[in-house]
């Protein structure tokens, strides 16, 4: 199982909110172990949602030069279950960026498909969260992903496609997670045009 | 401009919500990590709380001089010196060491802070109503 918490980003705001989605498919192997004849999302994955929703947002906004790690969570709230079939809508709302950490507050959404109608939303959940950042000196890695595999989950997730700074320009991937990505890429093939 | 009691109740309501602690467990003399359970993520959490709360900004190395407490200038076998101690002094004049000046090992640091300290901190950062 791959520890990919959200699917898709649908609003991206440096350093100031976020919209993320995750589709649940009674494939996910979470489905399975959590309780086995009922199938439910575990709310511990839909707080991992949330905070990747979040940190990656937090990343972004300090060019991903340092590893944001979830401290804490201050508070965590469960309005109703989530179920396969149905989609989750992360909303989070930055609220501190620090020298040493972040905090974010989010709410999850469930979206209820119907019959001939659009979907019935409803609050499902409310977490407040603590992001560390985690640097060198601390005697740790700098980084948790390689950056090329930080590039390519970003950019499966739509953060350049979508993403906009503060002032509402496109995000632009930072010099140096493009030359990692390019640098992973290898040199280009010799009929290529870039040849 | 703030009373004293109205910081107290902002500190107050900070430490409940970082903490989930009781209103009544956050007595003046009550010490953050002994008394009241914080630990050390929980102390960017209540400075993130305080700045929203009094809108200002706090350098945690104010309120938590880790570097004093790291140093082998003023620490030695796990105890802060006398040199270290006036230095936390020079840097905490809104605390109350005297506890910890009796065993002043690094790890009981934490543990010396009270709400009353955090209380002192803010005092000196906002204009008090006397």
């Amino acid at each position: 199982m791959r520890w990919f918490w959200i699917d898709r980003y649908v609003e991206f705001v440096r350093a100031t909110r976020a919209v993320g989605v995750k589709c649940l498919s009674l494939g996910g192997e979470q489905f399975d172990k959590y309780f086995h004849y009922y199938p439910v999302m575990p709310p511990s994955l839909i707080i991992e949602g949330i905070a990747q929703t979040g940190g990656l947002v937090v990343g972004e906004a300090l060019a991903f030069a340092c590893s944001v790690v979830l401290a804490k969570v201050s508070k965590a709230v469960f309005h109703r279950l989530a179920f396969p079939g149905q989609t989750l809508r992360y909303e989070i709302e930055v609220q501190d960026i620090g020298n040493q950490g972040a905090s974010v507050h989010g709410k999850s959404y469930v979206l209820i498909p119907r019959l001939d109608a659009e979907p019935e939303t409803e609050l499902q959940a409310e977490v407040e969260l603590l992001f560390a950042f985690v640097d060198e000196a601390e005697d740790r890695p700098k980084e948790i992903f390689h950056p090329p595999d930080l590039v390519r989950w970003l950019r499966s997730l739509g953060v350049w496609d979508i993403g906009v700074d503060e002032q509402g320009q496109p995000l632009q991937l930072p010099e140096r997670l493009r030359l990692a990505e390019l640098d992973a890429a290898g040199p280009p093939l010799p009929n290529s045009p870039s040849a | 401009m703030p009373t004293r009691d109205e910081i107290f109740e902002k500190i107050k309501e900070a430490l409940v919500e970082a903490l989930g602690v009781d209103d009544e467990d956050v007595t003046r003399e009550a010490t953050l990590v002994g008394d009241l359970g914080a630990e050390s993520i929980d102390f960017l959490d209540i400075i993130f709380r305080l700045e929203k709360a009094f809108n200002f900004e706090i350098d945690r190395s104010e309120l938590f001089p880790e570097e004093v407490l790291t140093s082998p200038k003023y620490v030695q076998d796990g105890k802060v010196t006398e040199e270290g101690l006036a230095e936390l002094k020079k840097r905490m004049p809104f605390a109350n060491l005297a506890k910890f000046e009796e065993n002043p090992r690094v790890q009981e640091f934490g543990k010396a802070l009270t709400v009353n300290d955090i209380c002192g901190y803010v005092e000196s950062k906002v204009q008090v109503e006397s």
